[in-house]
């Protein structure tokens, strides 16, 4: 059957179908649609849908306000989407766009802490004021950092090993991205041949580290490989860096 | 929300030539036109021409169903969505010639791509909704996964494997983000009157 569209083309017109697809089916096509993800034919038949049951229509409507309005909200506000815990640091990628504020805020509490410890004793060690910037690096959220540089010298490499903290924390990796930095990374923490954690991507800082935050929760004593590679996998890891992780 | 819709009145309507009646055309009015805003807000993004589109689509449906052209209700679906790809096909065609007409004039004027007004209000309320709806989600991986898919346009299935996630728990997680906002904005909405995101996005219709 032929009739003719508002501009006068033929228009051919096809017995739909719509009511086939139930509220759940097309619930999940919802992002697809929006996204521009569907083929041609499973659009066009999603259109039908959505025109064949106007309460649905609403659904869609919502998705296309989402999928706006998290991309201003995510650029103005990364730390809404982020993967912590109040209060502690994390390893979401959004976060890791900007590693240096962790140091500046360790920073500014080092040195409070120091010039705090000079005016209540001058006759403090140097030993004794080194101990205090280490307190002041984890100030409340109990995070600790684990640099897992490259040990060269004679013989085998030497394994890092570093204590499990007793309470619940974050363990900060840092991680040397090496002579040639790509855009972003994955790191995976490997346990007894298995992911323990996964991260893309990640990217490094300027001092070419990548900051990865790991809760204790997601660790126990033993043997740990962070194998770093290509988000995407598509090369051989870049590098592998041993480490244990021994019982407080 | 019901998991499949009523049959609407008109839907045992078949002949050729109808008679004028007030009351199915307006059913069918009624009906078509959230589907059609959303079908031409997404092939035409937040151009001012989705309402005239919707209005114009809609005479369009409403004279063919009166002349009888249009035998059913499952028909009528049908070309209600081909018309509107083919007005937004047109549209398209006639904004390219205009473009190259006034190309030259164009480039001087900047102040044409600045957003207006009503649209800058209606955006950041839109952005209120969405913190407070992003903001009741406790848990944080569910966050995450939403900057991951609209923020960094990761695939599906490379954020379910990331986030260790299956593709069933992925669409949930974007079901009740959805849930949530509308609530958001209704909520919003009821404290301070109609807003202007939902106005933007949900009423075209109001302004007749």
């Amino acid at each position: 059957m032929e009739d003719m569209s508002a501009k006068g083309r033929p228009l051919r017109l096809v017995r739909h179908t719509a009511r086939e697809w139930d509220l759940a089916h097309f619930d999940s096509r919802v992002a697809d649609y929006v996204a521009g993800e569907l083929s041609e034919e499973e659009n066009d038949h999603f259109e039908e849908v959505m025109l064949a049951n106007p309460e649905w229509a609403e659904i869609v409507e919502t998705e296309q306000m989402l999928r706006e309005g998290i991309r201003s909200l995510a650029a103005a506000e990364p730390q809404l989407f982020s993967a912590s815990v109040p209060g502690v640091r994390h390893a979401a990628a959004a976060d890791m766009r900007a590693p240096k504020r962790h140091w500046i805020s360790a920073l500014a509490m080092a040195a409070t802490v120091t010039f705090a410890a000079l005016l209540l004793n001058a006759r403090m060690q140097i030993t004794d004021l080194k101990s205090a910037l280490g307190s002041a690096q984890a100030p409340s959220a109990n995070v600790e950092f684990l640099r897992l540089d490259e040990m060269r010298g004679p013989g085998e490499p030497q394994k890092l090993v570093h204590a499990l903290p007793a309470k619940p924390s974050m363990i900060v990796l840092e991680i040397p991205a090496g002579p040639a930095p790509l855009a972003a990374y994955r790191l995976r923490l490997l346990h007894a041949g298995k992911i323990v954690w996964n991260l893309a991507p990640a990217s490094a800082n300027d001092e070419g580290f990548l900051m990865v935050s790991v809760p204790t929760a997601a660790l126990v004593p033993g043997d740990y490989s962070a194998v770093l590679s290509a988000p995407d996998d598509s090369a051989l890891p870049i590098a592998s860096y041993a480490f244990t992780l021994a019982r407080h | 929300m019901p998991a499949r819709a009523g049959k609407p009145a008109y839907a045992n309507d078949r002949g050729s030539a109808r008679s004028k009646d007030p009351a199915s055309e307006a059913e069918i009015y009624a009906r078509l036109l959230p589907g059609l805003q959303v079908l031409l807000r997404q092939r035409l993004g937040g151009s001012a021409a989705v309402h005239d589109l919707v209005q114009e689509a809609l005479i369009v449906v409403l004279n063919h169903w009166r002349s009888g052209e249009i035998a059913d209700s499952a028909q009528l679906v049908s070309f209600t969505r081909t018309t509107a790809v083919n007005m937004v096909a047109n549209l398209r065609r006639s904004d390219r010639r205009r473009e190259l007409l006034s190309c030259a004039a164009r480039s001087n004027s900047d102040f044409e791509s600045s957003p207006d007004p009503e649209t800058i209000v209606a955006q950041e309320e839109l952005r209120v909704a969405l913190r407070e709806a992003v903001g009741s989600m406790r848990n944080s991986r569910d966050r995450q996964l939403l900057a991951l898919y609209y923020f960094e346009e990761q695939s599906k299935v490379e954020i379910c494997a990331v986030l260790s996630m299956e593709l069933r728990r992925f669409d949930k997680v974007l079901h009740r983000a959805r849930a949530r906002l509308r609530e958001s904005i209704e909520r919003n909405a009821q404290m301070g009157g109609r807003n202007a995101a939902l106005k933007t996005f949900t009423t075209i219709s109001d302004a007749d």
